[in-house]
């Protein structure tokens, strides 16, 4: 039964993911916009977004998640959920899709609520490790960037180099990154991989805190999948094709809050046994599921978690930990960052910045920010510079870590502040004229005046450096440079000299100079 | 060439020819000059494109420097993410009008790179350079991608032996320079050797191997066939970025046309208020045999638009 709503649950699906994959790629107005409601509608992300950095509740997108899922269960998971997608995506590459044999799985209730209760401290304790690796739409956005956007980088180089040939070119998609982070994201790649063809959707019903959450919202959704046990023969037929392990065949029942409403078993069922339910339960089961002890253990393990979180991240953060926790390291961080302690306490290594970033100074960091600053992104200022006239990773962030911040608002902004090192500068060490940070600096911080010889040398103003980084890029002495941003951990606001000149002035000369 | 070809090849320069005589002045068929030899047009006026238009058929038109079936390329200064009225950029009004000549001369393609500073895409964009181009019937090439870079090596150099070029300066049949003339806050000015610089792929290696050296040695690489300076707007100060602070922009209404590259920068020196000596690069690039700063050895047409 049902199968025409499979078919547009996974047209759906599949265009999520497309339109994902478009938005992170394609820098164009529709699909930045695609990606903005689709990053929005993220459960986990935009829970922090509006809990804690205080965004406003037009963007909470958990509220729609949340009223589809006591609707209609864990729809979220099939249809929005970037990663659910791709293990759907694994599970139909996988070639087993017509033989492929699951089994019923346990609950697991206590496993997956324990994983996602010590994330869920650790995020409010202010070190979301734990939680950044195991977030699924920040697993995504590392999938994306160091798997899809490498891959996408060398199919296109090799594309232009083949349309060269017919005169027509082309810039390749580009990438730039350490080979860490994407040798991370290949092992839980693989580890994903593993997890999927052999369990099927394993992963949300033991490590993913989304999944968790979701799990206490669909205990029993309005509608549902139901047995009808005066049809069934018990083939198990269902059990077989279910990827998540949620149907008992023995007892005829489906557990609920973790089925992710595939809609396989009922396309599968030689005898509609299993079915679509809505509203109060059936009659010849009536009774039978509230006395349900495993049900009864399953609410109260899931409400004490929810307590447990909530009363573990607060004892944090009223015992003085949360935000800046264990901070020791200093590195620049985006505009909107605000400062190192209210950013590492709120990103989740989602990487969106990172693959966003027209430039590609947004960088994981591996320590840079301390241990509990792992897999963040930082501008690295050695392989490239904030572009002045660019706000993209405040607009992008799903949590809010980097907080959205206006083109005007973004170019006052103090990230760090420009440092000189004389010995080191080529003015002075070479006698020959440079010139390189001064030539790039948006600001006039440092610009050249003269030196002796008939040369120039750079001179710094730091009050007005928005320490974007773009002098150190420039500069041409092997690290380290000559000219260096000096983070704050703390942003300020940069001063902002007043307009020399409004308009240009007419100097028409009278005669030819020459 | 063998029999056939030689035969196909005269038939259809025979029929252009003919078909030229028929249809109008035939001198203009083999885009020579029409008696005109000056090595300079120097134009006063309003509108960058107006002034290219008299000061290009002062030279003899665009037939001189591109012949029929050419591939042109044209650099123009789109270096900064900026809007072109901060004049950090080549005006893109300029910059259409070239390619329009190009594509009438004849050439079969007209290309339009540079390895911009900021990202190549956004300046493309925001100088208005990309538009202007396609609109004039040119095509842009990217600048920004190490795979369009081919080490090449610079014959008579010795600081720059080496150099990684965008490959079209090396397969392309024209070469021509159009850069904006600024003040620059380590070489004084810079204008046309000085925004060859966007061909290659590493700048750091300038800024650490003597710069004006290397700025001017990269000329014996190529020297541009035509040089078109760009000196309507010209920025005074806080150059080459240019920022609402500490910069200042004077309307000079001037443009400079020279296959000359050296006399193309002796001019725009004098016309932003220096000289040509006080400009190392330039020196260097007239010892080298590239052009003449002299600009009294040459046959210069002054015109006002």
């Amino acid at each position: 039964m049902y199968r025409t709503a499979k078919i547009v649950k996974i047209c759906v699906a599949a265009a999520v993911l497309i339109m994902f994959y478009l938005g992170l790629s394609v820098s164009a107005p529709v699909y930045d916009t695609l990606l903005d409601y689709l990053t929005r509608l993220q459960l986990l992300p935009a829970l922090i977004n509006t809990l804690l950095s205080g965004a406003g509740w037009l963007s909470a997108g958990f509220i729609p998640v949340a009223l589809l899922t006591l609707l209609a269960g864990r729809l979220y998971c099939s249809v929005l959920c970037p990663l659910g997608i791709i293990q759907d995506v694994i599970i139909f590459l996988s070639g087993k899709k017509r033989h492929r044999r699951y089994r019923q799985s346990p609950p697991a209730v206590l496993l997956h609520t324990g994983i996602a209760v010590v994330s869920v401290i650790g995020l409010l304790a202010g070190i979301p490790i734990l939680f950044g690796l195991l977030e699924p739409y920040a697993f995504w956005g590392r999938l994306y960037r160091d798997i899809a956007m490498p891959l996408g980088a060398g199919i296109s180089t090799a594309a232009v180099e083949v349309m060269k040939e017919f005169e027509i070119f082309w810039a390749p998609l580009p990438f730039r990154g350490d080979i860490g982070a994407v040798l991370l994201t290949l092992l839980s790649a693989v580890l994903l991989v593993f997890l999927t063809y052999r369990y099927g959707r394993w992963y949300c019903n033991r490590l993913c805190p989304a999944g968790a959450a979701l799990r206490l919202l669909s205990l029993r959704p309005v509608l549902r999948m139901e047995f009808n046990t005066e049809l069934c023969t018990q083939c198990g037929v269902c059990a077989h094709v279910c990827p998540a392990g949620c149907i008992d065949v023995a007892s005829q029942t489906v557990d609920h809050n973790r089925c992710i409403m595939c809609l396989e078993c009922t396309d599968r069922c030689p005898f509609n046994a299993i079915d679509l339910a809505a509203g109060r339960r059936r009659k010849y089961d009536a009774g039978s599921v509230r006395l349900d002890p495993r049900r009864r253990k399953a609410v109260m393990i899931a409400l004490g978690s929810v307590g447990a979180a909530v009363l573990g991240g607060l004892g944090f953060r009223l015992g003085g930990r949360g935000e800046g926790a264990g901070k020791t390291g200093r590195a620049a961080l985006p505009p909107g960052a605000r400062s190192t302690a209210r950013y590492t306490s709120r990103c989740i290594s989602c990487h969106t910045c990172v693959s966003a970033c027209p430039t590609h100074v947004l960088q994981p960091a591996f320590f840079a920010l301390g241990v509990s600053g792992f897999l963040q992104p930082v501008m690295d200022y050695g392989t490239s510079y904030c572009e002045w006239e660019c706000n993209r990773c405040s607009q992008i962030c799903p949590t809010g870590a980097i907080e959205p911040v206006s083109i005007p608002e973004k170019k006052r902004i103090q990230l760090g502040t420009v440092k000189f090192i004389e010995d080191r500068c080529v003015v002075f060490k070479d006698g020959t004229d440079c010139g390189a940070c001064a030539e790039v600096c948006p600001t006039q911080a440092v610009r050249m005046i003269p030196y002796k010889y008939g040369l120039t040398q750079p001179y710094t103003e730091t009050e007005i450096c928005s320490g974007c980084g773009s002098c150190q890029y420039a500069c041409p002495v092997e690290e380290p440079k000559a000219i260096v941003v000096e983070p704050h951990a703390v942003h300020k606001v940069r001063s902002e000299r007043e307009p020399q000149q409004v308009s240009p002035e007419e100097d028409v000369p009278e005669e030819f100079p020459f | 060439m063998n029999r056939r070809e030689f035969l196909q090849t005269f038939a259809r320069y025979s029929l252009a020819a003919g078909a030229g005589v028929l249809l109008g002045n035939p001198l203009r068929v083999f885009g020579q000059d029409t008696g005109t030899n000056y090595d300079m047009a120097a134009v006063m006026g309003d509108g960058p494109a107006d002034m290219f238009d008299v000061g290009i058929a002062a030279l003899g038109g665009m037939r001189r420097f591109v012949k029929r079936g050419q591939v042109v390329l044209i650099k123009p200064n789109a270096s900064w993410n900026v809007d072109p009225e901060r004049g950090a950029t080549t005006t893109p009004v300029l910059v259409q009008r070239i390619v329009e000549h190009c594509v009438e001369a004849g050439a079969s393609k007209v290309y339009v790179v540079d390895h911009t500073i900021d990202n190549w895409k956004l300046c493309f964009e925001t100088t208005r350079i990309e538009s202007a181009a396609k609109q004039g019937g040119g095509q842009i090439i990217p600048g920004s991608s190490k795979g369009y870079f081919q080490q090449a090596a610079v014959p008579r150099a010795k600081n720059l032996k080496s150099v990684m070029v965008h490959e079209m300066v090396l397969e392309a049949d024209v070469l021509i320079n159009v850069p904006i003339l600024k003040h620059h806050g380590s070489t004084t000015i810079t204008c046309a050797l000085k925004n060859l610089m966007g061909l290659v792929w590493d700048r750091w290696y300038y800024h650490a191997n003597d710069l004006h050296r290397c700025i001017a040695e990269f000329a014996l690489l190529r020297t541009p066939t035509l040089n078109v300076v760009d000196a309507h707007t010209v920025m005074m100060s806080g150059g080459p970025r240019g920022s609402s602070y500490r910069s200042s922009l004077k309307v000079k209404k001037m443009q400079i046309i020279s296959p000359d590259i050296v006399a193309a920068d002796a001019a725009a020196a004098a016309t932003w208020g220096t000289d040509a000596d006080s400009v190392r690069y330039i020196q260097i690039a007239d010892e080298l045999g590239l052009g003449t700063k002299n600009l009294d050895s040459l046959n210069i047409k002054r015109m006002r638009v």
